[in-house]
């Protein structure tokens, strides 16, 4: 049990003090185990109404389960600034619409003492990992749980790059720590 | 019988050498005599000899990866080898017996029982002696036509580069990212190539670097030691000693001008996956 | 074909030129930068004979394509020192496309104290004394010149800030109402138009022709499928219609990136006093007008009317970033005190973002109270007045931030950074840093996701992809600018993948040109490149591309820093 701080913006906030539903600062009970979507259907919202649901100041999906004291807004479709991109929005966890969603596949070896990496069991059979695309070579190590204070050189394709690269599929991946040995 | 003809010519032979190819080559006991005779240097025996075209023996089993007309630059080469520890000793001796005829080597340190997994020249007799003292001593015995000047001491500050002063190029045989980057400073203000090499557990890189070419920083700038990987996999013997003898393929290649000497990508080579690649930096 | 006019304003004189090969593509901000790079020195002082005052039409503007009606206005920045484009709506661009001028070049500086303004008609270029309209605010200058020379003209004026030539001193364009509410604000570029003495430049375009088009047909195809894409998205077709770009304050402060109290937290307690929807009420109940376009030919109508709460006019083009400046970020929740300082803004001739974080600055310094919205219209009068008060406010955040002892100045380059945190937008702040128009969140705007391959979740409080975004979303900028395009038209073309083809379309019908899609990136990353490189020439360095110190500090309600290193925003920059 508990409450949840609930706005509603734009359309959305016009639609609604239209049907004296609080929705500017307005304190909701919650039930146990209830989520955003459950919340926004008490109040009428439906999916289509909303571009996307801030929990604590993050887009989040639908599904998200709510706790006590937790702050969540709804923003219907035509917010303008790229804020739109930025804040998450565009690709709304809900839409099925996301084309980039298609999986790409990149060799990563771990070299000297990062090796025990590798055996993550993400890793397939021949030192691959698997992504949704758009990733970065940081996805990938933070995958692997790779601590980044213990990367000193990365590859991408045999060619020196950084953690923040794009991966592609079928990209090829070295990360090397420090080594001094003599 | 003492033969009254004191030339290479009289003293030369027929030897059939790897490929089945005729050449003459003279053995050392005989170059020794002659320059004794001649009162000559020893090196300057050797080159006399090459250069008739009169192949020292001992160089025999190199042709003809290394041919004579190669085996007359080494003698003339002169390399720097900084560090004498696993890779160091282990070039040390490499280059000494391919017949780089000078070499200046640097190392503080006396052997000690832990040199004993790896470092060449660390044997029971020689624990507590100058490592770079052993190795003159020792690669005298192995090639004498090998001029070393041993330097007991450190190189930590940019301003010994007046010690490399004659030589070409500068091998990389240290420990410690600090000193490697004064040693890439060195090289830079010398305008050397620096035949860097590093190993852990059961692998390691080389990678020659160009003077300024500020590759020795992307390695080693800011590192912090604690997470270094030797220290978390050890160095057993193994690597120094492929990596020793990749640093020496680099070195020949500078020297004897090949193609490959163009190529500055970064080896890395694991030999426990095993593994061979190269990255671009 | 198009000319450059040049103008001489210490001869008083002017002449026609045919544009260079290198500069004959170009427009909008494309030709502006080049322009400046070209001919103006970088170390010039900006308000000296050196500097050069580029107006330049983009691609697009004077023909039908909808929202092409936008103006760049270039020359090296007298507050950041570097190059700086401004971009504005109105009437200039149009006209001046339909005069055949493809440029309006100010050049040179008097000798004496006389104001002029130039008047550009169809058979001429005229100078005119303007000294009686020294101090004469930008809302009465615009009556006046439309009294003097026909309604709806195109006007371009300065007031008392530029006049001053102070630092914050916009250009103010007359929207198709005849109100002062477009301007050509960051930067400065109102006290260049100062230091060469023109208080107004008048455009009238009577008795010319339509623009000519090199193929009608395949234009007119292309603007149509333009014009139903952007009336049928939802952004530009309601959102900003209905709400205007205000819509952004409740949305950002419940991101918690709405920058409050100078930047300290990312929550205004008041924000939907401020807010789009209080401002949409407003207008209704006070007979505004809730949409209304800044050019003609513009279809998404985000502008609005203003009115008190007599019915009276207030002020127009009420922006996010006004209201964030005078509100959250000076804690001010009265919306008409806002409203009040946006119309002394306009009058003035001032740009709203620096001048909002100036006053947040003031109250950092102690002149005037917290969220006091009367002592802040009282004090930004002073400007209009020649107070040293109002010469120092009219400087700017970091000249007033100086003056004061301030120590929380939150500038790049010298520019007051607008209405988005950067540590808890990342992308916006790497904009903020490495953009070379100084802390600018336009400059890195709009299209990124179809057209460029960026795409998919990205997280604004983390660092990942943040710069590789920033890189993209300031390349696509540029070319927009370059097209005398709306920048809000992003929004349709974000979601679109034929959007970008449509507007190659437009251009290539326009002109006879043969570009292609990728022609934009490739157009983008040359702009770009211009611009960092007359800041280079400026002697601006990797470390001018930095946010202050005071961004170090975790930043609620997500408790962020701002964490890039200067090695990582210089990738930005790097093409």
């Amino acid at each position: 049990m508990g409450n949840v701080l609930f706005n509603a913006f734009s359309f959305l906030q016009k639609k609604l003090k239209a049907q004296d539903i609080p929705c500017v600062n307005a304190v909701l009970d919650l039930k146990d185990g209830q989520r955003v979507k459950d919340i926004l259907d008490g109040l009428g919202i439906t999916p289509q109404d909303i571009e996307g649901v801030f929990v604590n100041g993050k887009i989040a999906p639908l599904d998200t389960p709510l706790h006590d004291g937790d702050r969540i807004a709804a923003l219907p479709p035509g917010t303008p600034g790229p804020y739109r991109l930025l804040l998450g929005l565009v690709s709304s966890p809900d839409k099925k619409s996301d084309k980039k969603k298609d999986p790409i596949k990149i060799e990563i070896r771990l070299f000297a003492s990062l090796a025990p990496y590798a055996n993550h069991g993400d890793m397939d059979s021949d030192g691959c990992l698997s992504f949704k695309a758009p990733a970065t070579i940081r996805d990938a190590i933070q995958r692997l749980g790779v601590p980044e204070q213990e990367i000193k050189l990365v590859f991408l394709n045999g060619v020196g790059a950084s953690l923040d690269s794009s991966l592609k599929d079928r990209d090829r991946v070295g990360i090397f720590p420090p080594i001094g040995g003599g | 019988m003492m033969p009254k003809d004191h030339s290479l010519e009289s003293r030369a032979r027929i030897e059939k050498d790897c490929q089945g190819k005729s050449c003459r080559v003279i053995c050392d006991q005989d170059l020794l005599a002659l320059a004794d005779i001649l009162n000559i240097p020893l090196h300057q025996m050797y080159l006399q000899s090459m250069e008739k075209g009169i192949l020292p023996l001992r160089y025999l089993r190199n042709m003809p990866s290394i041919t004579l007309k190669e085996q007359i630059i080494l003698q003339t080469s002169q390399v720097a080898v900084v560090g004498a520890g696993g890779l160091g000793g282990r070039i040390i001796e490499g280059l000494s017996r391919l017949g780089v005829g000078t070499l200046h080597i640097f190392d503080p340190d006396l052997f000690d029982e832990t040199n004993l997994n790896r470092q060449i020249f660390a044997d029971q007799n020689t624990l507590g002696t100058p490592k770079v003292e052993v190795m003159q001593e020792c690669c005298r015995l192995i090639n004498p036509a090998v001029r070393i000047t041993a330097h007991r001491i450190a190189v930590k500050d940019q301003n010994q580069d007046a010690l490399f002063a004659d030589v070409q190029v500068i091998v990389d045989a240290l420990d410690t990212p600090g000193d490697r980057l004064t040693l890439a400073a060195i090289a830079g203000k010398c305008r050397l190539p620096l035949v860097h090499g590093t190993v852990a557990g059961f692998g390691g890189r080389v990678m020659v670097i160009h003077p300024l070419d500020g590759r020795m920083e992307m390695l080693y700038g800011g590192q912090e030691d604690a997470c270094s990987a030797e220290h978390q996999l050890g160095t057993p013997v193994l690597s120094p000693a492929l990596i020793a003898s990749f640093q020496m393929m680099a070195v020949l290649n500078l020297l004897l001008g090949k193609n490959q000497a163009t190529d500055n990508r970064m080896i890395y080579a694991d030999m426990e996956k095993p593994s061979l690649d190269l990255f671009e930096l | 074909m198009s000319k450059i006019l040049r103008i001489n304003t210490r001869e008083k004189t002017y002449s026609f030129e045919t544009p260079a090969e290198d500069i004959a593509g170009l427009g909008g901000r494309a030709l502006t930068s080049r322009m400046i790079l070209n001919e103006v020195p970088a170390t010039s002082h900006p308000l000296s004979k050196n500097n050069k005052l580029v107006f330049a039409p983009g691609l697009l503007s004077g023909s039908p394509a909808a929202n092409s009606g936008r103006l760049s206005v270039g020359g090296k920045s007298p507050l950041t020192g570097g190059i700086k484009e401004s971009n504005s709506g109105g009437l200039v661009s149009q006209k001046l496309a339909r005069l055949g001028i493809k440029a309006l070049v100010l050049e040179d500086k008097p000798e004496d104290d006389g104001f002029s303004m130039v008047v550009i008609k169809q058979d001429s270029v005229e100078f005119l004394d303007a000294d009686e309209y020294v101090g004469v605010c930008n809302g009465d200058m615009i009556t006046k010149l439309w009294d003097r020379f026909g309604k709806r003209v195109a006007t371009a004026s300065i007031g008392v800030a530029g006049e001053q030539r102070l630092t914050s001193a916009s250009i103010q364009f007359a929207d198709p109402k005849g109100h002062p509410g477009r301007a050509a604000g960051r930067g400065g570029l109102g006290a260049v138009m100062g230091s060469k003495k023109i208080k107004a430049i008048v455009v009238d375009d009577k008795g010319t022709d339509r623009v000519p088009l090199h193929d009608p047909e395949a234009f007119k195809a292309a603007n149509k499928k333009w014009v139903e894409l952007l009336t049928s998205h939802p952004v530009s077709g309601q959102g900003l219609p209905a709400y205007g770009t205000a819509v952004l304050v409740n949305v950002i402060n419940e991101a918690g990136a709405l920058p409050t109290k100078n930047f300290r937290n990312g929550r205004f307690e008041n924000a939907q006093d401020i807010s789009g929807e209080t401002m949409a009420a407003n207008i209704e109940k006070r007979s505004g007008v809730a949409t209304e376009g800044c050019h003609p030919g513009c279809v998404i109508k985000c502008s609005q009317v203003y009115n008190d709460k007599d019915n009276n006019y207030l002020t127009s083009g009420f922006e996010y970033e006004t209201i964030w400046a005078f509100g959250a970020h000076c804690l001010i929740k009265e919306l008409d005190d806002i409203a009040m300082l946006d119309r002394l803004c306009d009058d003035f001739g001032l740009d709203t973002i620096e001048t909002g974080v100036t006053m947040g600055i003031a109250m950092e310094g102690g002149i005037i109270p917290w969220g006091d919205g009367k002592a802040a219209i009282e004090l930004l009068k002073k400007v209009g007045t020649g107070d040293p008060m109002g010469k120092i406010i009219g400087n700017g955040a970091a000249f007033t931030g100086q003056a004061l002892g301030v120590d929380r100045v939150p500038v790049v380059k010298r520019q007051a950074l607008p209405a988005y945190d950067p540590r808890a937008v990342k992308a916006v702040g790497v904009t903020y840093a490495t953009t070379p128009m100084g802390a600018d969140h336009t400059a890195g705007y709009g299209v990124c996701q179809n057209i460029l391959g960026v795409g998919g979740s990205i997280d604004p409080l983390k660092k990942d992809n943040n710069v590789e975004i920033s890189k993209n979303l300031q390349i696509a900028t540029a070319a927009i600018d370059a097209a005398g395009l709306c920048l809000f038209v992003a929004f349709p073309v974000l979601d679109n993948p034929e959007g970008l083809q449509m507007i190659v379309d437009m251009i290539n019908a326009r002109y006879g040109f043969s570009l292609v899609v990728d022609d934009v990136t490739t157009l983008g990353i040359s702009i770009l490149k211009d611009e960092l490189e007359f800041n280079r020439r400026a002697g601006f360095t990797p470390k001018d591309d930095r946010l202050p110190d005071m961004f170090k500090e975790p930043f609620a309600p997500h408790n962020t820093t701002w964490d890039f290193t200067d090695e990582e925003l210089a990738e930005a920059v790097k093409f």
